[in-house]
């Protein structure tokens, strides 16, 4: 009984690893130009300049690379997020993180500042959200769910107007690029070697907590009274979940639905153990986006659509279908 | 030898003074039950006594330790705690939920073994939980509910078990076999069984010792028969009660 079910996890993790694979094969062959899988794996074997080889090595792979990372990064924060706060409502977005980087992204666009400075701008303002939060939940060492969840979601209307507010006052030659960015996009990644490891230590850090985590959805004085110091682990949730979501939200704007709905998807399919729902819930969110950055850039090409939009027309009916399943 | 010792416990909620300057020693194989109306903070106390509460002053010691000065992990071999509801985020299996009372066993990098799921299969049999391992804990009714949680208390096998409400959702089996046979087990073994308790004819039958709480801060503890009596009872309740003998016990009817 219980071997079948360990087995169902890793089962599940080794679905979810070659559809990864498979993803990133799509993204790499798909684009404007076509390229056939044989030059794909040419072109990465010679490394000489073709036009093959910068498609795919300059432009196809690091935009994968970045939306996998990304999808990972959001969907392990919702994960997080949804135990942090006891709720299957919350996502990365729900404290008001990524509220206060589309505000200072904004503010740096109206400014006229180049993509570097915005990408800083934007994780000045998720980080300074993020301590805004953390410090004003906290009332008298209280810092109970209802609390932390109210306290995020009033700072993060209140970013919402912010951001509306900007809008209005923003010259119309800027508006297309501001929509642009809060709706997701990939236009401006570079490789990167810190994003992954971020992304790949934190999911190695909650998954040693994975059991905690198990014990603190269950309810915080149960968890307690097994043994597990549940300030300083939500504590530490809260850090590594707003820093994902403020690494995801600078690199790519606030792409939508894969934070909330990807952890769900994968306690409908793998249960809810944190020692499988983590590195699940990764993949498939990098899985998710992969493919959606893939259709974003060719379904209407050459015009791009919003990732976003995208991970939404998968998302919802791969969900509801996932929920009509379990309900029966 | 285990002993929970207060000594000059004195616990508030809001206006309610729970227990004022209580010192009591619960000792080895006893069994004691908390009785008192609705309000006067008798899970309070509980929770306190698991460390899981904060309270006004006074000291609560395990061995000749303060609780507090003991670490997480290690009070959570020592004390379990029954709670009196379920309210999982995200509720697993009845095996995962069985299987959390060995967390305070095993290390960070360790998960469960061959050995701890044996010691759950005994503990779902034990429980007429055989065969719903795979069952979500939202699909059962309270009662099972109730046995799992029982069951990850028998796996978390900690020397004092505190039972909040312990009966509440079972079938009348279930609440002379089940807490009857937990109590007996725990008597039999040196532990200490400490239990929030609504129905004063269980407390009397199950438990040798009782403290009650008047929700004044006033408190009697003792031995059952000393305090088994109509005008203790009937003004703990605030309402008349008269006992009869049956079966060498007392048994008490409200009037």
């Amino acid at each position: 009984m219980t071997v079948r079910s360990r087995f169902r996890g890793r089962l599940a993790l080794l679905l979810l690893l070659s559809a990864a694979v498979v993803s990133f094969y799509f993204a790499l062959t798909f684009g404007s130009a076509n390229t056939e899988w044989g030059a794909v794996l040419e072109t990465i074997k010679s490394g000489s300049a073709t036009f093959d080889h910068t498609i795919v090595m300059k432009l196809r792979l690091p935009r994968a690379a970045s939306a996998f990372v990304v999808g990972g990064m959001l969907a392990l924060a919702g994960a997080l997020m949804q135990v942090l706060l006891r709720n299957p409502l919350a996502d990365p977005y729900v404290l008001g993180i990524s509220g206060g980087a589309a505000v200072a992204a904004l503010l740096a666009m109206l400014l006229g500042w180049q993509s570097g400075l915005i990408s800083i701008a934007a994780a000045g303002g998720a980080m300074l959200s993020m301590i805004l939060v953390f410090t004003l939940a906290r009332g008298r060492g209280d810092w109970s769910s209802t609390r932390l969840l109210l306290t995020g979601v009033v700072l993060a209307s209140g970013w919402g107007a912010g951001i509306s507010f900007i809008l209005a006052v923003s010259p119309s030659s800027h508006l297309y690029s501001m929509l642009f960015w809060m709706m997701g996009d990939f236009s401006d990644s570079g490789p990167g070697y810190i994003r992954p490891i971020f992304l790949a230590s934190s999911l190695a850090t909650m998954m040693l907590f994975a059991r905690n985590l198990n014990l603190l959805s269950n309810g915080e004085l149960r968890a307690q009274s097994l043994g597990v110091n549940t300030l300083a682990l939500r504590i530490g949730i809260y850090l590594v979940a707003s820093l994902l979501t403020a690494i995801a939200v600078t690199l790519a704007g606030t792409i939508g639905f894969v934070g909330l709905v990807v952890p769900h998807m994968v306690r409908l399919i793998v249960g809810s153990d944190h020692r499988i729902v983590l590195p699940a819930a990764t993949l498939l969110g990098g899985t998710l986006l992969v493919f959606a950055e893939t259709i974003a850039r060719t379904i209407l090409a050459p015009r791009m659509l919003p990732v976003g939009v995208i991970t939404a027309f998968i998302g919802v009916p791969l969900f509801l279908y996932l929920l009509r399943r379990r309900a029966k | 030898m285990t002993s929970l010792e207060t000594k000059q416990l004195t616990i508030e909620i809001g206006d309610v003074s729970v227990c004022r300057n209580l010192s009591v020693n619960f000792k080895s194989g006893e069994v004691w039950s908390v009785l008192g109306k609705n309000g006067v903070g008798k899970s309070t106390l509980l929770h306190s006594l698991a460390g899981l509460q904060h309270v006004a002053s006074g000291n609560i010691l395990l061995g000749d330790i303060p609780l507090k000065d003991i670490s997480l992990k290690k009070r959570a071999q020592t004390i379990g705690i029954l709670f009196q509801e379920q309210d999982p985020s995200f509720p697993g299996t009845v095996l995962e939920t069985t299987l959390t009372g060995r967390h305070p066993w095993l290390s960070l990098f360790e998960g469960e073994g061959e050995n701890d799921f044996e010691l759950a299969t005994q503990a779902l049999k034990q429980l007429d939980l055989d065969g719903m391992e795979q069952r979500a804990l939202g699909s059962l009714s309270g009662g099972e509910q109730r046995r799992v949680d029982i069951a990850a208390l028998l796996l978390q096998q900690p020397q004092i078990v505190l039972l909040d409400e312990p009966v509440n959702h079972l079938d009348l089996h279930y609440q002379i076999d089940v807490i009857g046979n937990l109590v007996e087990t725990w008597r039999n073994k040196g532990g200490i069984v400490i239990m929030v308790m609504h129905d004063v004819n269980l407390a009397m039958r199950f438990s040798d010792h009782l403290l009650l709480l008047f929700g004044n801060g006033e408190t009697y503890h003792g031995h059952t028969e000393d305090l088994a009596m109509e005008e203790v009872f009937s003004r703990l309740y605030g309402h008349p009660l008269r006992r009869y003998p049956a079966n060498g016990k007392h048994f008490f009817v409200p009037l």
